[in-house]
Parts: C-alpha cells; structure tokens; sequence
C-alpha cells in the first residue's frame, strides 16, 4: 500500500492550489487570460498522463482498463447532468450566474472526487506518478479555483470567502485519493486507472478545452499538444523503462 | 521470394487496408452539421489515440529523440499554417479553407505513415518469424486510420471514394520507406525515434487545432466530451491490444 499520509498531503496540496487562483481575481477583478497558460499546460499533462493511466490498466487488464475509463466518463457525464448544469461553461462568468452555489457545490465535490481517484490511482502505480498527478490537478485547480470565485465574487461575495469556497469544494480529492491508495487491491487497479483516465478525458474535453481555445489559441494548443506527447514519454521511461 | 519483395508486398497490403477505413462513411447518406460535428469528433478521438501509440513506439529507440522529434512535429504544423495560405488553394476537388485543413491532414498522416514504413522495415530487419504478424498487425492498426482520415475529410466536402484514395496514398510510404529501412536498419534505427515523434506531434496538434474545434461548432460540449473519450479509448485499446 502507498503511504497514506503521503497520499493525503499531496492530494490536500492540490486542493489548496486553488487559492492561488484567486489571488490574480482579486488583485485584478476578474479572470486573467494569462491563466489559459496554466490551464492550456494542465491539458496536456492531464491528458498525457491519463492516457499512461490508461495504458497501464488495460495492460493489467483490458475488459478492467475499458470498462473503468467508460465508466469514468459516465461518472463526469451523469455528475455534471445531476447538477443540471451539463451545459454550463465554468469559465465562463455570464454562464455560471445562472447556475446556483449548491449546484456549483456539488458539481465541483462530485468532479472533485473523480480527479482525487486519478491522484491515489497514480501513487497505486508509483509513488512518483502519484505526485505528478497531484501537480498537475493542482495546476489545474489554479484556473478553476479562479473561474469559480470570479463568479463568487461577481454576485457579490467576499473575495477571502469566494477563495475559501473554491478551494474548500476541492477537498473531496482527499478522501478519494486516500480511500483509492487504502482500499483497492490488485483485482480493482485496471479498473480505478481507466476511471481515472475516463474521467481526466471527459474534463479535458468539456471544461480544459473549451476555455483553452478562448484564452490562448494556437500557442496554447501547441503547449497541450508539446506538454501531452513529452510527458508520456518521461512517464514510459520512468514506469517501464 | 526475395526478402525485400516480401517487405514491399507486406507493406502494400497494409497501405491498402487503410482504404477499407472509408467504408463505414457509405450507410452514412446525409451530412447534416451534427453529422459532420459528430464525424469531426471520432476522428480526433481515434487520431489523439494512434498519435499516443507513434510516441511509445518512438521510445525503444531513444527517449531524448522521441521528446525532441515530437515538439519539432508541433512547431513545424504551427509554422506550415501560418505559411500555408487558406485562399485560392485548392486540393482535389476541395478550395480554399476546407482544402487547407483537408490537405494539412494528408501531410500530417503521410509523415506519420512514413515514420511506421521506417518502422516496418526495421521491425522486419530484426528477423522474419514475426513478420507476418507485424504485417498483420499493421495493416489492421491502419483500418481506424483510413476511418479517422475520412471522418476528417468528408465534413470537408470531399467524396467517399476520393477520401478512401488519399487514405491509401497517406499509407504508401509504408511499403516505399519499409524497404529502404529493412535493407539498410543500422542506418535507419537513429533516426526512426524522431520521425516517429514528429508525426505524433504534428497529429495531436491538428487533432486540437483542426478537428476539435469544428466539433464543437455543432455539437454540445458534452456531446464532444462523450464522443472524443469513448473512441479515444477505444483507439488506445485497439492498438495496445493488437
Ligand atoms: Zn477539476
Ligand atoms: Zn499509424
């Protein structure tokens, strides 16, 4: 079993990553385009890194490997509907006004949750790929921990309590994280690292994408392409040599 | 049968298997927006997946190499885009915009066949037990390719017939590169992780530059995200599992 501790402290990490997002936000009073470069960066290693997720459950098992991604693209895809807010663009300030805060709430715990999966998925392969998905959701939480309490703000929240409530929904990686490294044994990894992998596609798609092309274009879409491609390689070294 | 003749047939065969990629497109009849969204979107999922297989395939050879060829692909469509105007040019039947993106998809997937024939021959060079399977396994591999390149190119406008005939040609560098690799592997080996790299990344650029972008256009975003996902990971399975 990885260190659980190890586990929690990363995963908390992430979390309270968020926060720095925010800063700009207050500092300037609204979202900074600049921070399409964090979240351009987090594509492609999320992307890069689910795909080796991916890989390496398939390769354990391959009905476990399919089955856990389509199963965690089916978990983002109903989360999303249960909140009723399947079409609403997080990054988007003018969309996320119509949505309430506990529908915010629940959707960013439940999406929480899946990515907190992907980090205890990754220490179950290797301590290393388990603190690299750690950093790499927390640069993640760093645009979406700024979308967020823009919106907060926006409605007339307190700019320290906008941050403490973005963060605060991104503490469900925790318990997921810790309960995934603890609890699944041999049988259940091919299908925690296709969850994983399925879920990471689905935000990539859905929210990482979409919001990349509007802050950055091409040059952004460049960085996710370089950052997806490196990274399986430095991965492939690492985990199979 | 002389060696080299069996590589050449070998990769022949598998070049023309990638044709066999435009047949599910004749049960689909019209070409509404969302179909074409919906056909933008299989194709970057399926071609985000094989771009993941060039790049592990690039690794046995040189870590450092794979890495470098693989940004080198990214930086080289960026420039051939910004230089490539999208007015007045025409490609077969395809003009001005459609045509830019249709072609820069052919030279994209060419560049990748022509790291896979390097492949192939090296592959072979290295003893001819496992060369039918390797073939096999190509041509197979070659199948979702063809699908993907004429999912790109029928929301483009072109026909099916001619989609199925660049998906062919964008695959005959396989049997013309294989040979050459086969008979001279040494010199080939060092340069196989770049190539195999660069065409990885040109791909995976176009996927989000190109195919993307065009999905979202008619289509929701969680239509995008479900399909992208799904045939991605179907992609990785079908060529991991082969
Ligand atoms: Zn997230
Ligand atoms: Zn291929």
């Amino acid at each position: 079993m990885p260190d659980l501790w190890l586990v929690a402290l990363s995963a908390a990490a992430a979390a309270a990553a968020a926060v720095l997002g925010v800063i700009p936000v207050i500092v300037s009073g609204e979202v900074s385009p600049r921070l399409g470069w964090a979240n351009a960066l987090a594509a492609g290693l999320m992307l890069g890194a689910g795909y080796v997720l991916l890989q390496q459950g398939i390769t354990l098992s391959p009905v476990g490997g399919i089955a856990g991604s389509v199963l965690g693209v089916t978990f983002v895809f109903a989360s999303h509907r249960f909140t009723n807010l399947a079409d609403v663009d997080l990054s988007r300030p003018q969309d996320l006004t119509s949505a309430t805060v506990p529908q915010i709430v629940t959707r960013e715990l439940l999406h929480s949750a899946a990515e907190g999966v992907a980090i205890g998925a990754g220490f179950l392969v290797d301590p290393r790929l388990g603190l690299l998905m750690a950093g790499t959701l927390g640069l993640h939480n760093v645009a979406e921990g700024a979308a967020i309490s823009a919106a907060l703000i926006e409605r007339g929240w307190h700019p320290g309590k906008a941050a403490l409530l973005s963060a605060g929904t991104m503490t469900s990686h925790v318990p997921a994280a810790v309960a995934t490294a603890a609890w699944i044994g041999a049988g259940g990894r091919p299908w925690v690292l296709g969850f994983s992998a399925g879920a990471m596609f689905y935000l990539i798609l859905v929210e990482l994408m979409p919001e990349s092309y509007r802050q950055r274009g091409p040059t952004g879409i460049a960085i996710t392409a370089s950052a997806a491609m490196s990274v399986v390689v430095l991965l492939h070294a690492i985990l199979v040599g | 049968m002389p060696a080299v003749v069996v590589v050449l047939l070998a990769g022949l065969i598998t070049a023309l298997a990638t044709g066999l990629g435009a047949i599910p497109f004749l049960f689909v009849r019209t070409l509404s927006p969302r179909v074409i969204a919906f056909s933008n979107a299989i194709a970057a999922g399926l071609m985000l997946g094989a771009s993941f297989t060039l790049v592990v395939e690039g690794m046995p050879f040189g870590t450092w190499q794979t890495i470098i060829g693989a940004n080198l692909g990214v930086a080289f469509i960026l420039i051939t885009q910004f230089l490539l105007p999208d007015e007045g040019l025409e490609f077969g039947e395809l003009k001005g915009g459609g045509a830019q993106k249709a072609l820069l998809m052919v030279i994209v997937m060419t560049a990748h066949s022509f790291a896979e024939g390097v492949a192939v021959g090296v592959a072979f060079g290295g003893g001819e037990s496992l060369a039918v399977l390797i073939t096999i396994a190509i041509a197979i591999h070659n199948i979702p390719e063809g699908l993907a390149i004429t999912a790109a190119m029928r929301p483009r406008g072109a026909s099916i017939a001619s989609s199925a005939r660049w998906s062919i040609f964008s695959s005959l560098p396989q049997p013309l590169m294989a040979v050459p690799a086969f008979l001279f592997v040494d010199t080939f080996a060092p340069v196989l992780p770049y190539g195999l790299g660069f065409a990885a990344g040109a791909m995976t650029y176009m996927v989000f530059r190109e195919l993307l972008p065009d999905a979202y256009a008619d289509a929701t975003r969680p239509e995008v995200g479900l399909i992208v996902s799904l045939s991605f990971t179907a992609m990785v399975a079908f060529q991991l599992l082969l």
